[in-house]
């Protein structure tokens, strides 16, 4: 199985933040998720894979290519509709049936008509959902084998993206298919992705198969004396309050047997990231 | 390369249509006799440099400045469509503004048909100069900046050409001068042409290093 993302080293400098070095690999026929705080470097991370913003080093290998040479077969959403308001739905199909050499004008129509997307509408008419779903149409109508989604699912409601998450299920059912989803909304890369990459300040703090991560990983609620006698090593992070101690344990099972009087607790992505962001590293 | 200027054509419509409207009203007071016929040209000339300013902001505003990037295009023959959208609107221009001379010389409200060529054809090429100097300004600076930049330049022309007039006796001085013979007027407009055609060349190539060197 060939990769459809793979960063070696990759680093975007700029003169207030530093993105990387970034190594990263997606496998064909799989969802990696991209997680991190506002300004962790989600968005410049899939502009630099893209050419869109210059790397200052490393390199970046999309579908087994160089970036230039792949964007045919790169569907990309970001977090709001790229389409201007003075254009109409139809516009689309015209001007991106002559950009793609593989544009499917039938499978676009397919789209709008499954996102209840009427092409003589304005795109000015149309709701936030609406133009995410037009996005995301455009980005799947010229058969792209690999997705590239900044915040694609954000303002939807929990049915339509019940509905987008069911087509980027189908969409990596073909292993030669690939999806990085960045979002803020981990519930839906708890259904959906194979992969979880977290990202903090610029750093890849972890990158692993999700299932794994669930299951390695443990929130630690305890006393703050407990807390004080724990080995660091077993830890993360850490957050103390008024209210509780908490803290991220990297190894749930073994930090269990050391410790069988303290409980761990599964973590979700959201604990995940509130006890990276907000707790002290240990 | 043709679906990025459809683009800016679409987007540009409702501009168009105004445009187009406006220009029918200046048409229709040159018919009435309020101004000459070849002030309409002159109006084209600055509504056509207008136009890539506004593809600009469009562009920004919809973040398709990102999303083309993506796209299997390639940085220069996105900046190159833009260019030839620009001419487009400009040989468009030029062509509407002959055909209305046509019908009004055919009316007999031209006295010299000629004339009101060479000045069509001048300020087409007019309007394809400030589209040269302005493309690499938005390239560099943004619709925004490149806005003020462009009228800063146009006023400092304009100041220029009072500052050099007044002392040649005014515009009734320049009125007075011959006007040049056909067999003048061909190698003066061929080479305008050709010069015109360089500046485009330096101007694209000048836009093309901008939008290069740009992180979006």
């Amino acid at each position: 199985m060939t990769n459809c993302i793979e960063l070696k080293g990759l680093v975007k400098e700029y003169k207030t933040f530093t993105l990387g070095p970034i190594d990263l690999k997606v496998p064909g026929g799989s969802i990696l998720g991209l997680i991190g705080e506002n300004g962790a470097g989600k968005t410049t991370l899939i502009k630099s894979m893209l050419g869109i913003v210059r790397p200052t080093a490393g390199s970046v290998a999309l579908l087994g290519t160089q970036p230039d040479q792949a964007k045919e077969d790169i569907g990309i959403v970001l977090d709001d509709c790229f389409f201007s308001e003075h254009l109409r739905i139809k516009d689309v199909d015209s001007v991106l049936s002559r950009v793609f050499r593989s544009w499917d004008k039938a499978l676009f129509r397919d789209y709008l008509d499954k996102f209840g997307l009427a092409g003589t509408k304005d795109i000015k008419e149309l709701s936030r959902g609406m133009r995410m779903k037009l996005s995301l149409a455009a980005a799947l109508a010229h058969r792209p084998r690999l997705l590239l989604l900044d915040e694609a699912t954000a303002g939807l409601d929990p049915v339509v993206r019940e509905e987008i998450l069911d087509e980027f299920l189908a969409f990596v059912s073909d292993e030669e298919h690939g999806i990085l989803i960045s979002s803020h909304i981990t519930s839906d890369l708890e259904k959906a992705a194979d992969y979880i990459a977290y990202l903090h300040q610029g750093k890849l703090l972890l990158c692993d198969e999700k299932d794994r991560l669930l299951e390695r990983y443990g929130r630690l609620v305890c006393a703050k004396a407990d807390l004080e006698q724990v080995d660091r090593s077993y830890l993360v992070s850490a957050r103390k309050t008024q209210f509780s101690t908490e803290a991220l344990v990297r190894d749930r099972a073994a930090f269990s047997r050391r410790y069988p009087r303290l409980t761990v607790e599964p973590v979700t992505l959201d604990e995940m990231m509130v006890l990276v962001v907000k707790g002290e590293s240990v | 390369m043709t679906g990025l200027i459809l683009k800016d054509l679409l987007i540009l419509r409702k501009s168009l249509r105004s445009y187009l409207m406006v220009v029918g009203i200046y048409m229709a007071l040159a018919f009435a006799g309020v101004w000459q016929a070849d002030f309409v040209g002159s109006f084209v000339a600055v509504m056509v440099a207008i136009l890539p300013m506004n593809v600009f902001a469009y562009d920004k505003q919809s973040k398709w400045d990102v999303y083309g990037l993506s796209l299997p295009v390639g940085r220069t023959r996105t900046v190159a469509a833009r260019y030839l959208t620009a001419l487009l609107l400009c040989l468009v221009s030029l062509a509407l503004v002959a055909v209305l001379g046509s019908v009004m010389n055919v009316l007999g409200l031209i006295e010299d048909p000629l004339s009101y060529m060479a000045s069509c054809a001048a300020c087409g090429l007019l309007a394809m100069l400030m589209n040269a100097i302005l493309l690499p300004f938005l390239y560099k600076f943004g619709a925004e900046r490149a806005r003020l930049m462009f009228y800063a330049v146009m006023g400092a022309i304009f100041l220029l050409g009072v500052v050099v007039m007044i002392p040649m006796g005014g515009l009734e001085q320049l009125k007075a001068l011959e006007a040049p013979t056909m067999s003048q007027a061909i190698p003066i407009g061929a080479a305008a042409v050709v010069l015109l055609v360089l500046f485009f060349l330096v101007s694209f190539l000048l836009s093309l290093h901008f939008y290069s060197k740009q992180d979006v």
